[in-house]
């Protein structure tokens, strides 16, 4: 199991935004939407690519032979290409 | 297209923080590994002040040789043929790593990728990719690495020299100047070879900027990454602590969700897709409800393995950034097969999909397509990797953000 090994019984809460980052907090941001998502599983792949949107078109098109692919050949390592 | 089924958690004590879990979906047989990591060279030229290998809590790369020997290169082909046979894939990744693995010579790594293809056989296609800082490419190096057939991956943090002030080498100084002459050379003579750019985001950039100034390298694909980081150990900028505290919804300041929100804005609004940017073709993929291939987002198993210079079968080396010897299991390529790495608890963590995840994810409307985000963001300090992201509100800002714009673009309520 990925558990850690000889830890500790874990840390304290620390204060929101690290200080000493530079990377702007920011004000917090009033509760956003927690609902659920568009439903977007309407369309076939064949009709998405036939929709006016040069990006969605070209990602689709690269798409269209995922659903059949095998999984093993999904490869999702992030740290290369 | 069909939704992923949810499976509830499983094993002993599932969901009780601090307890061992050994996730399985009842009945799933292990997806087999597609993706071989290969740690060609140990060590790296320059010392990035970020690098979840050098500079995290991680100590197993001290005790480890520098390089790979022939007798674990020739032994960890034999064993990527044994699983292929095995389990008829048909073709398979190939990822020669590190550190910096141009420190053993491209010839070198040419050549290993040659041997692996050789002992695969016919019939079974081997894609092979180095991931390199682009500071020891040359001419020649890129001119050998394309005639074996390998391609090239940078890692850049972006196109100008504030971009990448840290990535320096072991005496301070900037790696930019030789890293853009590589990835300019790779661009120029070899864009057969150019497989593309990884950049590791940083908030306190402009991201249309530095977007744009990885355009002016020219990748074909690009993938942004989220700093590596946990509730114990948070990344700049985000709380760390307590997840309950932090979740969307909660009015956390969400500014890593900004950045890539304004990156996806240009890149989606640009009339013609400029790049692949992996994490939103991914992104859109899973809302589109087909499996995803990355370990940013999704629930799809991850099947990579590692191995380390010393033969040592491991899992994904990004959890290297949660613990000391986190990414460990025990094995060898001399002593077990890969079909014992798979079932390993720690890679079948990795496959288990929504089982592994936290109550609190396994409940969000986002599931199938944040999947929890990485698996190493997940981690707290004596409580495992039970739990949201810590970057949770930022991949929420993300996602429905990319949601938004698809069902724009999808004709949103007139459908």
């Amino acid at each position: 199991m990925s558990g850690d090994v000889g830890e500790g019984a874990g840390t304290p809460d620390t204060p929101d935004a690290a200080e000493g980052t530079g990377v702007p907090a920011g004000a917090p941001v009033p509760a956003g939407d927690t609902g659920p998502l568009p439903d977007l599983l309407e369309l076939d792949l064949a009709t998405l690519r036939t929709l006016d949107h040069p990006v969605l078109a070209e990602v689709v098109a690269e798409l269209r032979d995922r659903a059949e692919q095998p999984r093993e050949m999904l490869w999702g390592f992030n740290n290369a290409f | 297209m069909s939704r992923q089924a949810i499976p509830p958690a499983q094993g002993p004590g599932a969901g009780t923080p601090g307890t061992a879990v050994v996730p399985r979906v009842p009945g799933a047989a292990p997806v087999p590994f597609g993706q071989f990591i290969v740690k060609a060279h140990g060590r790296c030229n320059l010392a990035c002040r970020y690098c979840y290998l050098y500079a995290g809590p991680d100590r197993t790369w001290r005790t480890r040789p520098a390089t790979a020997s022939p007798a674990v290169l020739d032994r960890t082909a034999d064993r990527i043929a044994e699983h292929a046979a095995a389990h008829g894939l048909d073709a398979l990744s190939l990822v020669l790593h590190g550190g910096e693995p141009l420190l053993v010579g491209a010839e070198r790594l040419g050549r290993f990728a040659a041997l692996v293809r050789d002992r695969v056989g016919p019939g079974r296609a081997v894609h092979a990719t180095v991931q390199t800082n682009a500071t020891l490419l040359t001419e020649h190096r890129a001119a050998v690495l394309a005639r074996y057939g390998v391609r090239v991956g940078i890692s850049l943090d972006g196109g100008l020299p504030a971009h990448n002030a840290l990535r320096t080498d072991h005496a301070g100084r900037p790696s930019w100047p030789a890293a853009a002459r590589g990835a300019r050379l790779l661009a120029a003579r070899h864009p057969e070879a150019y497989a593309g750019i990884l950049t590791v985001v940083d908030p306190r950039t402009d991201p249309v900027e530095l977007y744009e100034s990885l355009l002016a390298l020219r990748p074909p694909a690009l993938d942004l990454l989220l700093p590596h980081g946990n509730w114990t150990a948070p990344p700049p900028g985000l709380p760390g602590g307590d997840p309950g505290r932090h979740a969307p919804g909660a009015g956390r300041a969400t500014p890593y969700g900004d950045w890539l929100c304004a990156v996806f804005d240009r890149w989606w609004r640009a009339g013609r897709r400029e790049v692949r940017v992996r994490l939103f073709e991914e992104c859109v993929a899973l809302l589109l409800g087909l499996p995803g291939a990355t370990e940013s987002l999704g629930l799809d198993p991850v099947n990579a393995v590692v191995v380390e210079t010393d033969g040592s079968i491991e899992q994904v080396d990004s959890l290297k950034s949660a613990y000391d010897t986190a990414a460990a299991t025990g094995l060898d390529v001399f002593h077990h097969t890969f079909d014992d790495a798979l079932r390993h608890p720690g890679i079948a963590a990795r496959q288990a999909g929504a089982g592994a995840l936290a109550a609190t994810c396994r409940a969000c409307p986002l599931l199938t397509v944040c999947g929890g985000g990485h698996y190493a963001h997940r981690y707290r300090a004596g409580h495992g990797f039970g739990h949201p992201s810590v970057y949770c509100a930022d991949l929420d800002r993300l996602v429905r953000h990319v949601a938004a714009a698809l069902d724009t673009a999808l004709g949103g309520g007139a459908r």
